[in-house]
């Protein structure tokens, strides 16, 4: 992908190595900081869900069911 | 054609990267799973206005966000990261593969801006695009980008990462001078 928002400056011509590696540089360094921010991001992702949040599920079906019991909108 | 599918049954699958999401932006787990707790009974009462077939993730975020910024950021003054849960939860060893020291980089990602850290999470870890990340943010497509960039140059700084970089990176200079590295 290629880094956002970064343009060539005028008169590039690709052989300007000093450019060149920041520019690469850059770009590596966003990959690098992306690959973190999904290492962090997915150590969460990836924990157990807390119980809570199943009984919330299941408070809302039942207050649903309890409120709405006639709409037919849940066909058990 | 199918059905589509029901997304009261779906949001389940949903509610890990939105605790993640919430993680980051409140950077305290308490918090967090009250901010998805209180997006997830909101976002129930508004399925009807969920198109079926879109990105419910994308929807979630939205509701999460903003349930965020109407409710948890004005609290987040009495509550900072008392746990420390964003700075120092996991204790790693620096690696020397490519791979920022963990705590460092949770350190410097908690010192960002809420902006900043949401438009990192949307596009940098949850890989929506920019014009995702703009519907979510209600935001231009322009600022989403420019804030991304900003927000990947700050961390950088934070982390002092630039001139590191520039100085050992030798597989990438190998590349650039088309020389294998030494």
């Amino acid at each position: 992908m290629f880094p956002p928002g970064r343009k060539k400056a005028p008169g590039y011509d690709g052989r300007n190595l000093g450019v060149m590696a920041k520019k690469r540089g850059n770009s590596k360094l966003d990959e690098q900081i992306d690959d973190n921010l999904r290492r962090v991001y997915s150590s969460t992702v990836n924990e157990p869900l807390p119980d809570r949040f199943a009984k919330l599920l299941d408070e809302l079906r039942e207050r649903e069911r309890g409120e709405t019991g006639t709409s037919g909108e849940e066909d058990e | 054609m199918t059905e589509a599918p029901d997304p009261k049954k779906e949001l389940i699958e949903h509610l890990p990267a939105m605790r993640a999401f919430a993680m980051s932006l409140t950077r305290n787990s308490a918090a967090a799973d009250d901010l998805v707790q209180d997006a997830v009974v909101k976002a129930w009462s508004n399925f009807d206005k969920f198109e079926p077939g879109t990105n419910l993730r994308a929807w979630l975020f939205t509701i999460l966000r903003n349930t965020y910024y109407s409710l948890y950021r004005k609290r987040r003054r009495e509550v900072e990261d008392p746990d420390g849960t964003m700075a120092g939860k996991l204790s790693e060893k620096p690696a020397h593969d490519g791979h920022l020291a963990m705590n460092d980089f949770r350190e410097a990602f908690a010192q960002l801006s809420d902006e900043q850290r949401e438009v990192l999470i949307l596009v940098g870890a949850e890989g929506f695009s920019y014009e995702d990340a703009a519907e979510m943010c209600g935001c231009a497509v322009g600022t989403i980008k420019s804030r991304t960039n900003r927000a990947r140059k700050r961390l950088a700084e934070l982390m002092h990462l630039e001139d590191e970089l520039e100085m050992t990176d030798a597989s990438t200079m190998a590349v650039i001078n088309g020389k294998p590295a030494a």
